[in-house]
């Protein structure tokens, strides 16, 4: 049995995430019935006990939702409800979590049951943590309702444990939108739009809260019973963040291809053509974007320079290797490190650190 | 859930119910009193022409009839429409049957018809302006020379903050032309997370129109209120200096400290807290940055109370 689940695979319970959002669209006075149409999904279906739905027919929903246009901070307010109406044992884990850097590990390795349609990556230099936002089932339509939702939800969590969003950062891969507004008032100011990822910048001086009332025993106990229900579900992983992981494990060390690939899912490389095509990427895509990954990692973290990490890539030279980053990321790797450094997590008091767009 | 639009239109069944009728009486009369042309005989290029003049007079009364409620101004609008219909009808199907001569039946429902219902629709139009003029005076303090419905925030029924960004870079010109002072003010609640969490977002929204209610009364009528994003408003004070703007805005922190708001599910009332910020014209000069500095301004705000709180718990 495959331990990844595609698009149309009905994983998502129709009482979570699709209830509350259709709750939250209702009370925005949207038209259910339009919001419905074309996703397979009735009125009805959210009385079923037990019902499940598809990542697929969530991704439409969330079409429909845009096409509302009703709200621009619909996701933003649907991310304040996020952590509430998921799986109460995982919420249990959070709010017993002992210190900032504790939760986000208790999201990232449990977000399957918090945010299914997203994974995170944790990476930490000496003085930030960046929590990088992907997607899991493929929707790059959808990506910024569900980055911004899950963003959203994220400092929620973090504003219930009395920390104060303007002392982190974050990268937008969407351009600056025309109404700010709402991603400044939920984000605060120090957002970079068109990043090369999604991601929230944690300083270290935070993380390293240690929030009260918190009890390692409880935690434990919850997080023993979420790992237990993540052995039951059907499907630990999206099937892109499934190949995202092999294809960071594998890219370092040899020249992969679509036919290794294919090959290591055990199915032609027609069929898998197919099934990238069925999640809205190709292969080239998801190739670069595990690249572009690894790039910023040794770039950012590791502080290494281009020609190391040209070598780390296996890229032949550091010319090469410039010209890569460039169509992965839109910046030449010295430009990127610029605006990252610009990005000193600082207290509000310091009114000249609102960031602009490149 | 059923949209505005099918309500409205379920409220004027009567007039709907006039209209068929009127237009199978026309027919009726047609076919009772004339007889019908042969088919080659038939001018199908008129017959075009005016049934589209008699589809457009449906789709204005369809506009009419789904977007107003009951009332006088509505009947003279669809008395007028359905009357004109009617004529126009006239006029195509006369392209079918032939009147016998000598009968007045389609010059009385095509010549006669016409221009009362003409003079109908004109006095409708006439108190439809002066209802307009009536609502104007209502939307003060929420509309300032431009209106775009689009703009408009569903929960506060205030305009967002895109249309006070155009506002603001039109203030910005006025100011330079004229030295014309204006000053802005932003306004959030204090802990409105907890408070969505503790009564629920649908008393989050009530709470959030009942402030968008006191701003606009606690404002002058040249004064602008919008709703920023989330919990956050913004006013704007055309001809303010910032002295005097910080006067309104002690009076509107007042107004809102006295407001006692009724959660559904709670037998005590629940008094908010607000946190504010002020800028004025020589802040910026483009609305961006003066929104920018606005934003910033408050948050070291909400800073400055936050660390006073944890140092007087501590």
């Amino acid at each position: 049995m495959r331990d990844y689940f595609v698009a149309d695979d009905k994983i998502l319970p129709i009482s979570q995430v699709p209830a509350a959002l259709l709750e939250l669209a209702k009370n925005s006075r949207m038209d259910i019935d339009e919001l419905l149409r074309g996703t397979g999904i009735f009125l009805s279906d959210l009385t079923r006990r037990d019902h499940n739905i598809s990542c697929a027919q969530l991704k439409h929903l969330i079409g429909n939702l845009g096409k509302q246009e009703r709200q621009p901070e619909l996701a933003l307010r649907f991310g304040r409800q996020l952590p509430y109406i998921n799986n109460s044992i995982l919420l249990q884990a959070i709010s017993n979590a002992a210190s900032i850097r504790d939760l986000l590990e208790i999201l990232r390795t449990y977000c399957r049951l918090y945010y299914p349609m997203c994974y995170l990556h944790l990476v930490s230099d000496s003085k930030n943590h960046y929590l990088i936002v992907n997607d899991a089932i493929g929707c790059p339509q959808q990506q910024p309702f569900l980055f911004q939702s899950f963003i959203s939800s994220l400092i929620t969590l973090l504003k219930a444990s009395d920390i104060d969003s303007n002392q982190l950062a974050f990268l937008l891969e969407h351009s600056q939108p025309l109404d700010t507004a709402p991603l400044h008032t939920y984000l605060g100011s120090r957002i970079v739009y068109n990043a090369p990822v999604t991601a929230v910048i944690i300083p270290d001086t935070i993380s390293q809260k240690t929030l009260t009332n918190a009890s390692e025993f409880i935690k434990r106990q919850a997080l023993t019973q979420c790992q237990q229900l993540l052995r039951k579900i059907p499907g630990r992983q999206g099937f892109i963040e499934n190949l995202q992981r092999l294809l960071l494990r594998r890219a370092l060390r040899e020249d992969i291809t679509l036919q290794r690939c294919s090959d290591l899912y055990g199915v032609s490389p027609a069929t898998f053509k197919r099934r990238l095509k069925a999640h809205h990427t190709s292969f080239q895509q998801e190739l670069d974007y595990a690249r572009k990954l690894l790039a910023l990692s040794s770039l950012v973290i590791w502080q290494m320079n281009n020609e190391e990490t040209a070598h780390y890539l296996r890229i032949n030279d550091s010319a090469n290797f410039r010209r890569s980053f460039k169509r992965w990321t839109g910046f030449l790797p010295s430009a990127l490190k610029q605006q990252l450094l610009s990005l000193k997590p600082s207290s509000p008091l310091n009114t000249d650190d609102a960031i602009t767009p490149p | 859930m059923n949209s505005p639009m099918k309500n409205h239109v379920s409220l004027h069944f009567s007039k709907i119910v006039l209209l068929v009728g009127t237009c199978a009486a026309v027919l009726a009369g047609n076919m009772l009193l004339g007889e019908a042309k042969a088919w080659r005989e038939i001018t199908w290029i008129d017959i075009f022409g005016e049934g589209s003049t008699m589809g457009l007079m449906l789709m204005f009364l369809a506009f009419v009839l789904s977007s107003r409620p009951r009332g006088r101004v509505t009947n003279y609008l669809a008395f007028g429409l359905i009357g004109f219909s009617a004529a126009t009808f006239q006029d195509v199907i006369d392209e079918i049957f032939i009147l016998e001569p000598g009968l007045i039946f389609g010059d009385l429902v095509e010549s006669v018809t016409a221009p009362i219902a003409v003079v109908i629709l004109a006095y409708g139009l006439y108190l439809w302006n002066q209802e307009q003029v009536a609502i104007n005076q209502r939307l003060q303090s929420k509309e300032r020379f431009y209106r775009e419905h689009s703009a408009l925030d569903y929960v506060t029924d205030l305009y967002t903050a895109l249309y006070m960004q155009k506002q603001v870079e039109r203030e910005i010109v006025h100011y330079r032309n004229t030295q014309q002072p204006f000053s802005l003010l932003m306004l959030d609640i204090s802990n409105f997370n907890s408070f969505n969490r503790h009564f629920g977002d649908q008393d989050g929204d009530r709470l959030l129109t009942q402030v968008a209610h006191m701003l606009t009364l606690n404002i002058r009528s040249v004064d602008l209120a919008c709703r920023y994003a989330g919990d956050r408003f913004i006013v704007l004070f055309p001809q303010t200096h910032m002295i005097d703007a910080r006067i309104y805005a002690e009076e509107i922190l007042n107004a809102l400290k006295n407001m006692a708001f009724k959660p559904e599910n709670a037998a005590r009332s629940v008094f908010i807290e607000c946190n504010i910020s002020l800028v004025d014209h020589s802040d910026g000069d483009h609305a961006q940055r003066l929104l920018g500095t606005l934003t910033q301004r408050l948050e070291t705000d909400k800073f400055h109370k936050r660390t006073q709180a944890t140092k007087t718990a501590a």
